[in-house]
């Protein structure tokens, strides 16, 4: 089970840091693919344009004046980076990190910020036509919801980073929490 | 023998960008960190090492020479500024038709490049407010019995690991009444309040006060004195401002002669590292019971009696509003550190003060930026990470 999952990781990760290969030199295309990663049973996603690398769970050191769901920073090679906990970010029960635990180390507004999921499941292709954005999900325009992924029988709930790393209130429909 | 050719080479100068100095510094900053990971490194943990104790002494001087050295490259003499300040000056004496004698002092003070230039902005500010709202015409002047010029004092001098600059002129000083007035407008002082001379001269540096409306009716150029506040906050300095009815005023300003290393104190209090410049730390008490006092009817406020003074003390997870202030309090914990800051002395409870250490500072960008009353984050030598605290703005945060 373990191993699996330490696989998937390696996967996701090469996939991410193999984006610069002609596969993926598509400007386009990147901006089809997600990284799609868990947090209890359901799957969500970052566009992997704002991901910069993916690290296991890190020492992290606490700092004041954070919101609660900023765990404090860790120090990534000589870069101080906030952490968030997706978990409660979104207001979803807390859970110890374990060895999949990891954080998406992504660039968004010129900082970078690490969110810490349960595991990351891997990198998926999700053309527009296949993203549903209106609905339900897509009715205030702060929304942290950008749309709804539907690979096959999979659907992969994607983020917009920049309202998920603002500072305002982000409420999930009630089915969602 | 060898003297011969270095003499005939040209001045043994050599242009170089400073993107390339700046990367410099990013290096020995990160060679520096890695350097005491290393040293703190916990495999080393509980091995007796003699040999390797003492090459580290030497790579950790050495480190820190070139640490020096690099800072060094970027050092300019103040005079650059300060002609630049000159040529201002003269234009201001066309416009005002005063006669102004400026009187430079301590040109070759070194001062760091980036600091330097920055410097020009805020500083031409104080000059022209000088010039403009303090000097007073020729006639007036006679008619106070000075000479008809007037004279402007400009100096820099490092004291200690700060550039102090100073812009002091002898014109008619900054009026009181006005600003104490100005400043009730505001809400500063009460109606009553009888502010302290330099208590109340810091007001004139708030956002939006301006002193061309207090000072003088004399045509201000629409920036006030806040544009100097941000830089100086910028650069991690601090403003004095000293005046005398009728005899003139002076604007102070120290600021860290560099700003990639500095010397700090690292403290620990509950999970959280904490990093203070040296330099305002000015002792560690380990008080008796009866040394403290609390204060219920003012905030429910702690003081330390320090030999006769009495100093508040700020709790840094009140600041931080991570415990409620009315809440029973645990003990004040063992070791307290007495900050110096320009509203007076502070003293901070620790858990523990660890380590005296240069460190790397980072800015807090992003999410990090809401972080109160902190220059930014200290990288320390075991990869942790500390916040480097501010201490004026939590002295001025704890009085209200």
């Amino acid at each position: 089970m373990t191993n699996a999952a330490a696989e998937v990781n390696e996967d996701a990760l090469n996939a991410v840091t193999a984006r610069g290969d002609s596969s993926f030199s598509d400007a386009d295309n990147i901006d089809d693919m997600y990284l799609t990663f868990a947090l209890a049973n359901e799957e969500y996603g970052v566009g992997i344009g704002v991901v910069t690398e993916i690290v296991g769970m890190q020492r992290i050191m606490s700092v004041p004046d954070m919101p609660h769901y900023v765990k404090g920073v860790i120090n990534l090679r000589g870069k101080v980076i906030p952490l968030m906990d997706a978990r409660l970010r979104f207001g979803m029960a807390e859970r110890e990190y374990d060895d999949r635990t990891v954080v998406i180390v992504m660039d968004v507004g010129d900082a970078l910020i690490g969110l810490i999921v349960d595991g990351v499941s891997e990198v998926l292709e999700i053309p527009p036509s296949q993203v549903d954005r209106n609905g339900q999900f897509g009715k205030s325009a702060k929304s942290v919801i950008s749309g709804i992924g539907k690979v096959g029988e999979r659907v992969s709930i994607l983020l917009d980073t920049e309202v998920l790393v603002s500072d305002s209130d982000i409420s999930l429909p009630a089915s969602m929490t | 023998m060898s003297a011969q050719p270095e003499a005939t080479a040209d001045s043994g100068l050599v242009r170089v960008s400073s993107e390339k100095i700046g990367r410099l510094m990013d290096l020995v900053g990160e060679l520096s960190l890695s350097v005491s990971e290393t040293v703190h490194s916990p495999d080393l943990q509980g091995l007796d090492l003699a040999s390797f104790d003492a090459a580290v002494h030497r790579l950790t001087m050495i480190v820190r020479e070139v640490q020096d050295v690099a800072t060094e490259l970027r050092l300019v003499p103040m005079d650059d500024v300060f002609k630049r300040l000159r040529r201002m000056i003269r234009e201001l004496e066309r416009q005002t038709g005063k006669k102004i004698d400026l009187v430079i002092e301590g040109g070759d003070t070194a001062i760091d490049k980036m600091v330097a230039d920055k410097l020009y902005d805020p500083l031409l500010h104080v000059l022209r407010n000088a010039a403009d709202h303090g000097l007073e015409p020729p006639e007036e002047r006679l008619a106070a019995g000075k000479t008809d010029r007037g004279r402007i004092l400009l100096s820099a001098a490092q004291i200690g690991s700060e550039v102090r600059i100073v812009v002091e002129d002898d014109g008619r000083g900054l009026n009181r009444e006005k600003i104490l007035k100005k400043a009730r407008e505001r809400k500063f002082f009460g109606p009553d309040e009888e502010p302290e001379p330099s208590v109340l001269w810091r007001v004139i540096f708030e956002p939006g006060f301006s002193t061309a409306e207090v000072v003088s009716n004399l045509s201000g150029r629409g920036v006030g004195m806040d544009v100097l506040n941000a830089t100086m906050t910028a650069l991690r300095g601090r403003i004095g401002v000293d005046s005398q009815a009728g005899k003139g005023s002076r604007v102070s300003l120290y600021i860290p002669v560099s700003l990639a290393f500095l010397d700090c104190i690292i403290l620990r209090q509950g999970r959280t590292l904490f990093a203070v410049p040296i330099d305002v730390v000015s002792e560690i008490a380990r008080p008796s019971r009866d040394e403290l006092t609390n204060v219920s009817a003012d905030d429910n406020r702690e003081l330390l009696r320090l030999r006769g003074t009495m100093i508040p003390i700020v709790r840094l997870d009140e600041f931080f509003n991570e415990v409620d202030r009315f809440a029973p309090r645990s003990p004040v914990p063992p070791i307290l550190v007495v900050f110096n800051t320009a509203m007076g002395a502070i003293a901070i409870p620790v858990d523990e003060v660890l380590d005296r250490q240069q460190v790397v500072m980072k800015p807090l960008v992003g999410k990090l930026a809401s972080v109160r009353a902190s220059w930014g984050c200290a990288l320390l030598g075991t990869g942790e990470v500390a916040l480097v605290l501010d201490c004026e703005r939590l002295a001025a945060g704890a009085g209200k």
